[in-house]
């Protein structure tokens, strides 16, 4: 019983973080069809970001507000330096986005490490900083207000951002670009500005996960390696571009690294091999992902 | 002239070290319906395109391109849209994954009175009944005259002061094309001006005041609709007679 609840409660709340993570790849693709491979180092910009000013003595609330804005930024930065400078390219003949993705997420940390430093560090946890409850133990396995908050906020984020994809004006310009970015342009909408919108969006919700997973996770440079690539797989585990597919793959994914690492205390180390597994099985079975669609050419 | 909504002056495009429209002047005035007519590939899209600011060549363009006093050669096509122009682009162009009723709203993205947009998608209605029949459908569902129907309201959504329509006819069996130039008869009725590409050129010149054509970038003969209509080497080209 308490293996099971520990399993339920890991899956959820790395779940919901992946799940949110997995929906910066998407709104991404979505605009740009390119993946942006900085996704994760922007996980762990942030969370260097946050660490840095509690260090200062900022208060956590304030350091989390404060890096979702500039993490947003940094998405934006990471449009302009990485993306832009390719100018109107077909993503699909054009391969150049994966080398400046890449090479960005990797100066980014190397810049962290240089100048905050390259340690693991705990960030004072944001629930107990704002509510001062700790834990409730179930079937003797703590849990906490952070794993609450965790599950809560990951899940109001995406149905806000469904809800404004579909219920305003920016975001049906959004679904606009992403569909036909040059007769989206003819109906007045600046595809230059929304393309960047949606990199911002990215990093902050990227801020957002960096900063809720910090007390299970600490914020360490690795972070961008292991996050960034269970994200990546999340999304196109569920289809990229699928908010649903987001959500399903991120669940996936966090329920197979629970189950793995609960079995045996010494299985974490499988956790890589069975995870890339469940990944090539439902590709095989169906290439877009669970919730994906092909991508038809429009005649 | 004070009432020319739209005046092109020795517009060039290359592609690549070709050139894909080799200095054509023509103009636009306010009420009036123009039509270009010409063969495939005789740039007629590319016209179009690079007066809505939407061509990939545009950075090649040489010219002028002026729109309601302003010069616009080198302006984004966002931009243009926003000064009251609507381009209803070749092949339809619908956002196939939105219903219909988001892509008119989409249409009047550059109004400032988006309190209003209900109306004007209740007028799209009544001109268009099928779209109505059909408002929360994906537009991708549509049939290619309900698709055309829905790009012609789509772009009357931002009650533009200027129309482009590329090729109308495209596609689409010969009861719908006539539905279609019906309705096209009907907006330049109600004084809307219309620049309007089409290789159908009998429709074209049936509809319009005045008339160009054009073969292989260059404007090979102009005047009213019905002379163009008469000129016996427009008939042997492009009437088939």
């Amino acid at each position: 019983m308490g293996k099971f609840i520990q399993i339920l409660v890991s899956t959820v709340t790395v779940g919901s973080v992946l799940a949110l993570v997995a929906l910066g790849y998407n709104l991404v693709f979505s605009t740009t069809r390119i993946v942006n491979f900085a996704q994760g180092t922007m996980l762990v910009i942030a969370g260097y970001m946050a660490y840095a000013m509690t260090r200062q003595g900022l208060p956590i609330w304030l350091a989390f507000i404060l890096t979702v804005i500039g993490s947003a930024i940094i998405g934006m930065l990471i449009e302009l330096i990485a993306i832009r400078p390719l100018g109107r390219f077909d993503p699909a003949t054009n391969v150049g986005w994966i080398l400046t993705t890449f090479s960005v997420g990797l100066i980014a940390v190397d810049v962290i490490g240089i100048v905050i430093d390259a340690q693991p560090h705990a960030l004072p946890n944001l629930a107990g900083s704002v509510f001062g409850w700790k834990a409730s133990i179930v079937a003797g396995v703590p849990i906490t207000l952070t794993d609450i908050i965790i599950v809560v906020s990951a899940v109001l984020l995406m149905f806000l951002i469904e809800v404004l994809q579909n219920r305003t004006m920016a975001g049906r310009a959004f679904r606009a670009v992403a569909q036909d970015r040059q007769t989206a342009s003819l109906m007045g909408i600046n595809t230059t500005r929304t393309v960047m919108a949606t990199f911002a969006l990215a990093g902050a919700l990227a801020a957002v996960g960096a900063v809720l997973l910090a007390p299970k996770l600490f914020v360490k440079l690795e972070n961008g390696d292991l996050l960034g690539i269970q994200a990546f797989i999340a999304a196109v585990l569920g289809g990229l571009g699928s908010t649903r597919g987001a959500v399903v793959g991120g669940f996936a994914i966090a329920l197979t690294s629970a189950v793995v690492k609960t079995v045996s205390a010494g299985a974490g180390r499988y956790e890589p091999l069975v995870i890339f597994a469940l990944f090539l099985a439902v590709l095989v079975v169906r290439p877009t992902g669970i919730f994906g669609t092909p991508y038809v050419e429009k005649v | 002239m004070s009432d020319s909504i739209l005046e092109v002056r020795d517009l060039k495009v290359y592609y690549g070290a070709a050139r894909a429209l080799n200095g054509i002047s023509f103009n636009v005035n306010e009420g009036e319906v123009v039509t270009i007519i010409g063969g495939n590939g005789a740039g007629k899209s590319t016209t179009l395109k690079t007066v809505s600011g939407v061509s990939e060549l545009l950075k090649t363009v040489e010219g002028e391109i002026t729109f309601l006093g302003k010069r616009i050669e080198h302006k984004a096509a966002h931009v243009i849209a926003r000064m009251g122009m609507a381009h209803v682009p070749e092949g339809r162009r619908v956002f196939s994954q939105s219903t219909v009723e988001e892509n008119l709203l989409l249409g009047g993205y550059t109004r400032p009175d988006r309190r209003s947009l209900q109306a004007s998608i209740d007028e799209v209605y009544d001109r268009f009944p099928v779209l109505r029949e059909r408002r929360n459908q994906s537009a991708g569902y549509l049939s290619g005259g309900e698709q055309q129907m829905l790009a012609m309201g789509r772009g009357l959504m931002a009650r533009p002061q200027f129309l482009l329509l590329d090729e109308p006819s495209l596609g689409l069996a010969p009861l719908l094309v006539a539905e279609v130039f019906e309705i096209i008869r009907t907006l330049a009725k109600e004084g809307t001006t219309i620049l309007l590409v089409e290789q159908l050129a009998n429709l074209a010149l049936d509809v319009a005041d005045r008339a160009y054509v054009l073969e292989t970038g260059t404007i090979a003969a102009e005047g009213t609709a019905a002379d163009i209509a008469v000129d016996p080497k427009v008939r042997a080209a492009y009437l088939g007679a």
